[in-house]
């Protein structure tokens, strides 16, 4: 195949992943509970009520107080200490991150005013692309710096906190058009068939999104 | 492929939610299938809805044109120079306004500018 070919079946399929996406992404925004279906049963996640957002908090102590115990785990703070031994300045790259944070702004402000006062598209253009290779910077320091500490404690019990309330959310309708919860133990929901984990997840962290902090 | 907040955007931006958003400002049109306990990315659409209703209207009040539409580093650049100075923005248009149409009066009262087709008759 060709490669003008091959790219444009990419954006083809691009294009029709986007509009699924849409779809989706619209369906979640509707409403404050979400259903789907996995290998012919359907299932449901709904926002988290104040009862289950107090039992996750409990949880996460439990597992905070647990993964301080474990030597071999290290917090934040350690791990950058770390990180700085090898030469790695994890502060650094926070305030990297804000430094362009700062020249973003100057750059948009100055956009701004070629927008208002309509100097040529030729001009727009080329604020646009400092503006965007000033994003892509930051968003690589960004990554850098959420893949270094992604074995830290608080890491680690944030993505526990989101797989417990996708355990705690997730429900299933019986034939009599009953709704009750997929797993009544956390270990049943560890021991799951990883299809359906996987999907279950993927759909409570389209609801959940920006719902848990920290 | 677009991320999760770009497909908001989009949606946010598309007419027919622009003008469900109208109803649901002016008349309390029921907007999601929840009328209370709005999830967390119901409220991050909601604020994008505000925003691109805020753009519109500034395309409309001529304070912009179109051209910011056309990308979402222009609507941010925008807007985050629009959050920074509007005051300024206000009482530029009002200037430009005044010079296009000598008839129109403005008074400043307080924090508010009224702007006024006719004089005010001095009594």
């Amino acid at each position: 195949m060709e490669k003008e070919q091959l790219e444009a079946l990419k954006k083809e399929i691009n294009d029709v992943k986007d509009v699924a996406n849409e779809a989706l992404s619209e369906e979640v925004l509707l409403g404050n509970s979400f259903e789907f279906e996995i290998e012919g049963k359907t299932y449901r996640v709904s926002k988290p009520t104040f009862g289950q957002k107090q039992e996750v908090y409990k949880k996460r102590v439990e597992k905070f107080t647990q993964l301080l115990q474990d030597k071999q785990l290290l917090l934040e703070k350690d791990l950058k200490k770390q990180y700085k031994e090898r030469g790695i300045d994890i502060d650094e790259m926070q305030k990297k991150i804000l430094e362009l944070e700062r020249n973003k702004q100057d750059l948009q402000l100055k956009l701004a005013q070629g927008i208002i006062d309509q100097i040529s598209e030729s001009e727009l253009k080329t604020f646009r692309e400092q503006i965007e290779s000033v994003e892509e910077e930051q968003l690589s320091v960004a990554i850098e710096k959420n893949t270094l500490l992604e074995f830290s404690i608080e890491q680690q019990i944030f993505v526990f906190v989101y797989i417990y309330l996708t355990y705690l959310i997730a429900e299933i309708k019986d034939e009599n058009g009953k709704w009750s919860r997929v797993w009544n133990k956390f270990e049943d929901y560890e021991n799951e068939k990883e299809d359906i984990v996987k999907t279950v997840t993927y759909y409570s962290s389209l609801l959940l999104k920006d719902e848990i902090t920290g | 492929m677009l991320t999760q907040e770009e497909l908001i955007r989009k949606l946010a931006k598309s007419n027919k939610y622009q003008t469900l958003f109208t109803y649901f400002k002016e008349s309390g049109v029921q907007f999601f299938r929840n009328n209370t306990d709005y999830t967390q990315i119901q409220i991050t659409f909601l604020n994008w809805l505000n925003f691109y209703s805020t753009i519109y209207l500034d395309i409309a009040l001529d304070y912009v044109s179109e051209i910011v539409l056309e990308n979402n580093t222009y609507e941010d650049a925008y807007f985050y120079y629009k959050s920074k100075n509007k005051t300024k923005m206000y009482e530029e248009k009002t200037k430009k306004v005044s010079k296009k149409d000598k008839n129109i009066e403005t008074q400043t009262t307080g924090s508010f500018t009224w702007v006024m087709k006719n004089k005010p008759s001095k009594k």
